[in-house]
């Protein structure tokens, strides 16, 4: 909605819409998103006993 | 020989996975590959299929799996590296977190956000923190976490388009599943996303264009959301230079939501269009608001407001209603039932109210839950007057949804074609930079060898798609479809086919 500005995008998931956006000569960013480190069950476990 | 890969702590999103295991699959000597997170749910398909997946394996670690000669095994899982690989070194900036980008040295707008949706609303907070407007195409977050984000947005006077948004236009760029519609003058504000893509195409289709495309999610209409996105996005395009008419797109929502909206639309200054698709027929009744009743009407209308000439897409009513004849006369009689296969849920609930307008006596079936039709047993297997919405949870649960893989729609039209009672089948098409790179042209062939069934279909799309709809229309054409010019269209003309068909029983 920027007059005559293109839309710089950052985009957080599906490589096909990142891909897309390139296509159109958007400027656009890929964040390789990994998910948050899992907190092993057992030790959550053991966590919720002591703390 | 079934062999099980895992690769840690590596996530890769849902469309890559299935384009890897699709890969692997053509290669000649391979008998199946699987290609998945290993969450608990595909760890037990894969363990049903007969792979032995390590004990240990989660949700973050990534799964290859391969049935194949031990000789061919290597060979087709480094071909799903190789993909992945490329994948992952494209061009462009590549980031490992939203806030690890100086955003004063490399300015950005927006976050496009399509993970999991568990994992949506933290990615949502991070670009609202950072002053960033967000698109969110992720399905599955929660109403709280929605609410808690838009409510955040509001304070920061950022936009959050979703979740669930399926389509966006924002500076001439195409969002998520959206088309490249001509830049012009209308700003579309969308609950419903294939509701709005159509609405824009039919616009650039009338010689104008659109300023935006700003998807609201289709949640967002609830009496708990009580419409904040759409209502930001009012006051946004109220204010928009580059757009003289807001056109709101939705299905029936809340009534004293509904009621709100359109009561701050009545107060600007620049004209206001709207259609809320199976809304009660007062709904605009003493309003300013211009109430429209399909997704054609809308975008009628809104060109209407802009002055000048009209010239309405497609065929008139008269041509349609001798078009429906000529094809439902020709129609063996056995052949008696409709099989709608859309993969555009607005397209498949703006379908079923005009069937349910135009013949109230025929009765309807469908995957979805609503007042138009009664409910199959099984949505996997038709009978009567079908009308399915292929993209439902349902279906995509099994297969990539119909607008990224076109694989699950053609098994089921073949399923529907060897019914010797399919008569006629409506088909939608939506294309635009983030769909399959060839939705249309694969249907061609499969058309062309039924001359006993009756096609229609319709493409949603602009003309600056890299889809080439105009050539895709003209094989549709040329292989005895036919093409009308809207959803409302095509539902038009089935609708007159059925009351034909049905009156002469």
């Amino acid at each position: 909605m920027q007059e005559n500005a293109e839309l710089r995008v950052i985009n957080v998931g599906l490589q096909d819409f990142y891909e897309a956006l390139l296509a159109q000569g958007a400027k656009a960013a890929q964040i390789q998103w990994q998910p948050p480190v899992q907190q092993d069950e057992d030790i959550e476990e053991l966590l919720d006993k002591f703390l | 020989m079934k062999k099980v890969y895992v690769l840690k702590n590596r996530y890769v999103d849902s469309v890559t996975l299935m384009n890897v295991a699709e890969k692997i699959n053509q290669v000649e000597g391979i008998f199946g590959a699987e290609s998945d997170m290993g969450t608990p749910a595909n760890v037990a398909l894969l363990s049903d299929l007969g792979y032995d997946v390590p004990q240990g394996t989660g949700k973050n670690d990534l799964i290859i799996a391969i049935d194949a000669d031990p000789g061919d095994q290597e060979r087709a899982y480094q071909i799903g590296l190789d993909i992945l690989d490329h994948r992952s070194t494209l061009g462009g900036n590549v980031y490992s977190d939203v806030n690890a980008i100086d955003l004063t040295a490399d300015p950005y707008d927006l976050v496009q956000i399509s993970l999991p949706g568990e994992y949506a609303a933290a990615e949502i907070r991070k670009a609202l923190d950072r002053g960033l407007d967000c698109f969110v195409f992720s399905d599955n977050v929660s109403l709280e976490d929605e609410l808690a984000c838009k409510q955040l947005g509001r304070e920061k006077g950022r936009l959050v388009m979703g979740p669930d948004a399926g389509v966006g236009l924002l500076g001439g760029v195409a969002l998520a599943a959206g088309s490249i519609v001509r830049k012009g003058a209308v700003g579309i504000i969308g609950a419903s996303g294939s509701g709005a893509q159509e609405v824009a195409c039919l616009v650039e289709h009338m010689g104008q264009g659109v300023s935006c495309i700003i998807g609201t999610g289709g949640r967002d209409l609830s009496p708990q959301i009580g419409g904040i996105t759409m209502l930001m996005a009012l006051e946004r395009l109220a204010n928009d230079p580059q757009t003289q008419v807001i056109c709101l797109v939705s299905k029936v929502a809340d009534p004293a939501v509904m009621g709100r909206v359109l009561d701050e639309a009545d107060k600007l200054d620049k004209p206001v269009t709207a259609v809320f698709l199976g809304a009660p027929k007062r709904l605009f009744d003493g309003r300013r608001v211009h109430g429209a009743w399909s997704l054609e009407e809308a975008a009628v209308l809104s060109v209407a407001m802009l002055g000048g000439e009209v010239h309405a897409p497609g065929r008139t009513r008269g041509q349609l209603e001798a078009l429906a004849a000529a094809l439902a006369d020709g129609l063996p009689r056995e052949r008696r039932y409709l099989r709608g296969l859309y993969c555009g849920g607005t397209f498949t609930e703006e379908a079923m109210i005009l069937f349910h307008e135009r013949c109230p006596q025929i009765p309807l079936y469908s995957n979805l839950d609503t007042v138009y039709a009664s409910r199959l047993d099984d949505p996997h297997r038709s009978k009567g007057h079908a009308i399915l919405d292929l993209g439902a949870e349902e279906f995509t649960a099994e297969a990539p949804h119909p607008i990224f893989d076109p694989a699950l729609r053609l098994r089921r039209l073949e399923q529907e074609l060897a019914d010797g009672e399919t008569g006629v089948v409506v088909l939608d098409f939506i294309t635009g930079p983030g769909v399959h790179a060839d939705p249309i042209m694969p249907f061609v062939p499969v058309i062309q060898a039924h001359p006993e069934v009756r096609f229609i279909a319709a493409i949603c799309g602009a003309e600056a798609d890299p889809q080439d709809i105009s050539g895709a229309r003209r094989a549709l054409e040329a292989a005895g479809c036919v093409v009308t010019d809207s959803n409302y269209q095509s539902a038009w003309l089935a609708a007159a086919m059925l009351a034909r068909m049905e009156g002469r029983r």
